[in-house]
């Protein structure tokens, strides 16, 4: 029997298709995974089901009764609860007051900040959150917010849980937790909506796959009789060969680094790091989330202040703003586009444009924008990075999840950077643009820029890196390199330095 | 842990700095005015500041939503009009009067604001023409009569109380509830994060509508306060409150952007703008240095202030 019956639904924006009578049932008691490249479609089809946005054609039923007049004060009432791919937290008020936003227990009206710590503790203790309640939310990271959410979708016991990208920002101890979630729900008999661009996690926790392509339904399999390459195929309508790019070559590594940094300190972020980037090479910094990779690159970029001693190509150097660091061709790639990346309410053309300045207005006297430049630089990294936008003009908030993130990482690419550094920077991107990006990075690397990326994805790490730094508490721990990087050790590393150290 | 005693400890900067601000500007204000701390002066001053911690608890009210009301001094007109026009038939219904006239005018504003999507600066702005029109209506020329023993009883205390403070005290001690009601909370939500808050069923628009209408109720109660300072309405009285209830609030450390924010805060940011008005006063300079002054003063504190409670970046 169905729980929720998505029936030839359609959707436009502004004369823009962007599902085409869709339709898919999702059963009690299951866990169904929407699959498909950046934007595909599956937050807008999300956002039909959670009453942020209306249909233009079709139906949607929620145990056969059409959903009439929706909003997400009615799907939350009907049991359908969600976390979104962009967080809807609010970073000024606590963990708890966030996690019943919108449902606030009261005790004859007034909602007591005791009480509501008191409840919000067994729904983080169940997301595998060791937060105090009463912390700002702001305070957080990434990945514990996300927990949050997670925590605030639970308050109301869904029958049906929507996860947009919920596990994007998470390492992997916190996925467990999640899984542990979501099997929890589905043996109570609720049912899971999932969205991943992290294949292997659809494989382990669902029942089904439906693939939506440029906002249609390819297929719905079950996993059981489905394969990743299947998959793959009908999400890109092609085979999908070799992930990662080929390492560098070992003998590469005598060449002097491009950056040196010796005993990096950043007050309550990380404290006594070396690190040696190296043109040709990509380095990794690993470990669970949160144990100062962030500082580390923020550190670099100028972003914040910092002890120890930096050296740029064998001359020391002190880099005290982003825009010193720019100008030492350091480039920084952020973990939160929203906030560091990316000017949200403006074009992608204006995104793409405005790091590049020096190239699109090069008349130094007038300094006036040079439109046909500007336009044929636009084209050209929307070409190179499949950045599938509306026009150049979209707005850069407008874009799915994903595409943002490609236009984050794209313009940068015309300054020529020296230095690469990347947080996270295949977050919520599909595996064909992933595979883009890895053999792009490769391609940087060979043409001499020395790079350095975080990430929580263990895999990536490892088919990416040429040597992982592994993180604890701010210090790093391990690293590994060659025939000692793989997943296993790394997970090792992460987890438990002191076994490994010893 | 820490975290929480750091947050606790620096959410109360604001108002340890505010009141270190207010003890300095009280002992230079003795320095000029050695009655200062009877209770004749204390009654005649907390008259005569009311009104502007009122209209700064209103403005505060607003911007915590994330909005911001630049009718509030066209509101607070109204609502003395209302109150001066109506003083002859029984004060208790011109209260009622006055506040209802406020709230509606405030739910106008915050209807045009939730339901229109344009930017609160501009709809209030233009409900500040409009209302100030409608005033003129009420009112026409400086008038009323509000009766002369609620005003002597007002300004000159009531039996040895004095009756501005009352309500202050009254005020903040409903704010202090409503904060933690339903409404308070998503009120501070829907400013930190509006569309989340919606994703997360909160009644945006409704919430936006009632901020708006607590904030005309707490300027009619400062229009309502002026005229019975005054002992009559006028018009045109309105206008200074609009700018000083905004930087009042901002001194406060209320967010232009929404969300954060303390009332206490605001009330103690409207005594120290007070408080420095009428020292400037004192000082006998030329109106026009007065403001150069109070605009420096104001420009140093915000600054200090900001320094000293900025988030530490990481
Ligand atoms: N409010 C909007 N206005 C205009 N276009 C929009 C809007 N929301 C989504 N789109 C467009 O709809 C398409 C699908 O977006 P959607 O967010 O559903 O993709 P997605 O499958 O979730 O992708 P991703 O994996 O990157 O999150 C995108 O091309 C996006 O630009
Ligand atoms: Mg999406």
């Amino acid at each position: 029997m169905a729980l929720l019956t998505v029936d030839r639904v359609s959707k436009s924006f502004a004369g823009n298709r962007v599902l085409h009578e869709v339709s898919f049932d999702v059963r009690a008691g299951e866990v169904l995974a929407l699959v498909g490249e950046n934007g595909a479609g599956k937050s807008t089809v999300l956002s039909l089901i959670t009453g942020m946005q209306a249909p233009d054609a079709g139906e949607l039923r929620l145990d056969g009764e059409p959903l009439r007049a929706w909003s997400p004060l009615r799907a939350r009432a009907a049991g359908i609860s969600s976390v979104h791919q962009e967080l809807s937290l609010n970073p000024h008020q606590t963990v708890a007051e966030n996690v019943f936003l919108g449902q606030w227990p009261a005790r004859r009206g007034l909602v007591l900040g005791r009480d509501l710590a008191r409840r919000a503790r067994p729904l983080l203790e169940r997301v595998g959150l060791d937060v105090d309640p009463r912390t700002r939310a702001g305070r957080l990271s990434l990945g514990q917010q996300q927990l949050v959410e997670l925590a605030k979708a639970l308050v109301c016991a869904p029958r049906l849980l929507i996860l947009d990208e919920a596990t994007s920002a998470l390492d992997d101890d916190q996925v467990q937790a999640v899984f542990r979630v979501v099997r929890e729900l589905r043996a109570a008999g609720s049912s899971v909506v999932t969205v991943s661009h992290r294949m292997a996690e659809l494989f382990a926790i669902s029942d089904r796959l439906t693939v939506l392509k440029d906002g249609a339904v390819m297929a719905t399999r079950d996993r059981a009789g489905t394969d990743h390459d299947d998959i793959v195929r009908l999400m890109i309508g092609r085979e999908l060969s070799d992930l990662f790019p080929a390492k560098a070559a070992p003998t590469k590594a005598a060449t002097a680094p491009a950056l040196r940094a010796r005993g990096l300190t950043v007050p309550g972020g990380c404290a006594g790091v070396d690190l040696e980037l190296t043109p040709g090479r990509i380095l990794g910094l690993g470990g669970l989330q949160g144990q100062g990779q962030r500082a580390v690159l923020r550190a670099l970029f100028g972003l914040a202040r910092h002890g120890g001693e930096i050296e740029l190509a064998g001359r020391p150097a002190k880099l005290s703003s982003p825009r010193e660091a720019i100008r030492a061709r350091i480039a920084y790639v952020p973990e939160d586009r929203k906030v560091e990346g990316l000017h949200v309410a403006q074009s992608v053309r204006a995104n793409l444009a405005l790091t590049n300045l020096d190239t699109v207005a090069p008349a130094r006297r007038l300094t006036t924008v040079d439109r046909n430049a500007e336009a044929g630089l636009v084209a050209d990294l929307i070409d190179r990075m499949r950045i599938k936008a509306a026009s150049p003009s979209q707005e850069a908030r407008r874009l799915s999840g994903g595409n943002q993130q490609k236009v984050a990482l794209a313009r940068w690419l015309p300054s020529e950077p020296r230095v690469l550094l990347l947080a996270e920077p295949t977050r919520g991107i599909d595996v064909g643009t992933k595979r883009e990006i890895y053999h792009l990075l490769r391609r940087l690397a060979d043409d001499g820029v020395a790079v350095l990326v975080t990430s929580g994805d263990t895999m990536e790490l490892v088919g990416l890196c040429d040597e992982v730094a592994v993180m604890y508490e701010g210090a790093v721990v391990e690293r590994l390199a060659g025939g000692d990087l793989t997943e296993e050790r790394l997970v090792r590393a992460s987890v438990n330095p002191a076994v490994t150290h010893a | 842990m820490p975290d929480a005693l750091a947050g606790r400890l620096r959410g109360n900067l604001d108002v340890v700095g505010l009141g270190a601000l207010i003890v300095v500007l009280l002992a230079a204000y003795s320095h000029y005015d050695s009655t200062l701390f009877t209770p004749a002066s204390i009654t005649i001053l907390s008259a005569q500041f009311l009104p502007l911690i009122l209209a700064a608890m209103g403005q505060s009210a607003v911007m915590l939503t994330g909005g911001i009301d630049l009718s509030l001094g066209s509101v607070l007109a109204l609502a003395m009009a209302v109150f001066a026009v109506t003083a002859d038939h029984g004060v208790p219904l011109a209260a009622v009067c006055a506040l209802a006239v406020a709230a509606a005018t405030g739910a106008v504003n915050g209807t045009l604001v939730a339901f229109a999507g344009l930017p609160p600066i501009i709809v209030t702005l233009a409900a500040s023409f409009l209302w100030g029109g409608v005033t003129l209506i009420v009112l026409p020329q400086p008038g009323g009569s509000v009766p002369s023993g609620l005003v002597k009883a007002y300004n000159d205390g009531w039996n040895g109380v004095a009756l501005p403070l009352v309500v202050v005290v009254a005020v903040l001690v409903v704010w202090k509830l409503v904060k933690t009601t339903r409404f308070g909370l998503s009120l501070y939500a829907v400013g930190g994060n509006e569309h989340g808050a919606y994703a997360s069923g909160v009644k945006t628009r409704t919430v936006k509508i009632s901020a708006y209408a607590l904030a005309g109720v707490f300027v009619g109660l400062a229009g309502i306060g002026l005229a019975v300072q005054t002992g009559s309405g006028d018009a045109t009285i309105g206008a200074p409150y609009t700018l000083n209830s905004i930087a009042a609030s901002v001194l406060a450390g209320v967010s232009f952007f929404g969300g954060v924010g303390q009332m206490r805060a605001a009330v103690l940011a409207a005594l120290v703008i007070g408080l420095l008005t009428n020292l400037l006063l004192f000082t006998g300079l030329s109106p026009f240095y007065q403001l150069i002054l109070q605009g420096v003063v104001l420009i140093v504190a915000i600054t200090v202030k900001t320094f000293a409670t900025r988030e530490r970046t990481e």
